[in-house]
């Protein structure tokens, strides 16, 4: 009986010191959460409010580089991104995506913690959000992305081409207007981790078709076609590269 | 009531533009000893070194290379950044008493001079006190860590710490003066940076981690 009250006293001032702990580490921004996928009546991509503002504004990529330093903590001088997946390769990416998804992310429609304090509006403004995107838009992409295990690219092949080809591509380069996004010369743990969470209503912000078009799809499926995108050529009419010819 | 400042002037008083333009051209000139009885009188104006060899001397030396490793070097740093820090001190956006008491004393013209002289000094090497930790720091430093979210340090103060405007040069800081300055970032008990980076970022953070990071900068030439 006492023996159980001291292990009760002792877990109750257990308790208390990392409540302590925790109170006195400092808050960080916490993201907001709006309707998503998830919720009845979810339009994708609706164009309003800061989105349809960074859209609107003209981006600089002279100012978008300096802005860009905030980012580049994890996304890497000249946003090669990370291997691992962490954090995805933004270089190449088109200036609308990337809007769409840093609007996503402040508005609290893609879920994502860890971001969001280096993205709230005391840090980053609108016209910043263009900025970067034109700046991230023009670097070119280089074929060093992370790749996947290269066991089963028939399949990868034939999934792409059945599913993913309409909106992002032969070459995987997307469709700066239509905001569908350039997988080529992204990392392939990033895909897949992506790909996934879309399938499973994870990515909120995702867009239905795509969803419909995946949700049949087996881990191997998954695995197979981020495999596949990870490898794609980068060849064509690819942004970065079109900057850089027109220098 | 008639408005005691609109002196005329217009269209109806008479006046022809060449008048009109040769008064307001006298009005311009008078303006400077107009700010005179306007401002408030900031008593006799000081010199930075004059200031320093007062009130910063004790801490920071003349050119800014304290040698007391809890205070901050301030040799080479950003004049915009140490003007923000004075005037915050002042204003109490950044908490310290005996700051806060030395800068509140301060004209903004002041400030600016301390500001344009100490960012102008060069800066010393500074002192690794736990070398075994160096290692570890850099590589935080360059890479950060993934697994707590902590971006590279690099990404904002330059790979070689050199900083820019509005993110501190770092390369050489006295390295207990870095890791109390993360501590507090991370207590959310210094709370001037723009934006919560800084609380966010050091709030990932582990003690070992300040630790690490403040002795990679100390080294950092």
């Amino acid at each position: 009986m006492t023996e159980r009250m001291t292990t009760r006293m002792l877990l109750g001032a257990v308790l208390i010191a990392v409540g302590a702990g925790l109170a006195g580490a400092a808050d960080e921004p916490a993201q907001p959460r709006a309707p998503g996928i998830e919720s009845p009546g979810y339009v994708w991509n609706e164009r309003e409010e800061e989105k349809l503002l960074a859209l609107k504004a003209e981006g600089n990529a002279v100012r978008g580089e300096i802005s860009f330093d905030v980012c580049q903590g994890c996304h890497g001088f000249g946003a090669p991104g990370d291997v691992e997946g962490y954090y995805p390769r933004l270089a190449g990416q088109h200036a609308t995506v990337l809007i769409k998804q840093m609007t996503d992310v402040r508005a609290g429609r893609r879920d994502n913690p860890t971001e969001y304090p280096f993205l709230t509006e005391h840090v980053i403004s609108v016209q910043e959000i263009a900025d970067i995107a034109a700046y991230l838009a023009e670097l070119p992409v280089t074929p060093d992305n992370g790749k996947g295990p290269g066991t089963d690219l028939e399949r990868g092949e034939l999934l792409y081409r059945n599913d993913c080809l309409s909106c992002h591509g032969p070459d995987g380069l997307g469709d700066a207007e239509d905001f569908y996004p350039r997988v080529s010369g992204q990392h392939y743990a990033y895909l897949l981790r992506e790909s996934r969470d879309i399938r499973d209503g994870r990515r909120r912000n995702a867009n239905p078709e795509m969803v419909e078009v995946i949700e049949g799809y087996t881990d191997d499926d998954v695995m197979a076609v981020s495999d596949y995108m990870s490898r794609l050529p980068l060849k064509g009419a690819a942004p970065g590269e079109a900057a850089v010819d027109a220098q | 009531m008639r408005n005691p400042v609109y002196q005329g002037g217009g269209p109806l008083t008479g006046a022809t533009g060449h008048a009109r333009r040769g008064r307001r051209r006298t009005a311009l000139r008078l303006l400077p000893l107009l700010s005179l009885v306007v401002l408030p009188a900031p008593g006799q104006a000081r010199d930075a070194p004059e200031i320093i060899s007062n009130l910063c001397i004790a801490c920071h030396t003349m050119d800014g290379n304290a040698l007391v490793p809890a205070f901050p070097k301030l040799a080479g740093l950003h004049a915009e950044y140490l003007e923000k820090q004075l005037a915050d001190y002042a204003s109490g956006a950044r908490k310290h008493e005996a700051m806060q008491a030395f800068a509140s004393d301060l004209s903004r013209n002041e400030m600016r001079a301390l500001a344009a002289h100490f960012a102008s000094q060069r800066r010393h090497d500074g002192v690794v006190t736990d070398p075994g930790l160096v290692e570890r720091g850099r590589e935080l430093y360059h890479e950060g860590n993934k697994a707590n979210g902590v971006p590279a340090c690099a990404g904002c103060h330059k790979p070689d710490g050199s900083g820019t405007p509005r993110s501190v040069m770092i390369a050489g800081q006295n390295a207990p003066y870095v890791a109390e300055q993360l501590t507090l970032f991370k207590n959310d008990t210094r709370t001037n940076d723009r934006g919560r980076l800084m609380r966010t970022v050091a709030g990932r953070m582990t003690p070992e981690e300040i630790q690490a990071v403040a002795q990679y900068v100390a080294s950092m030439q």
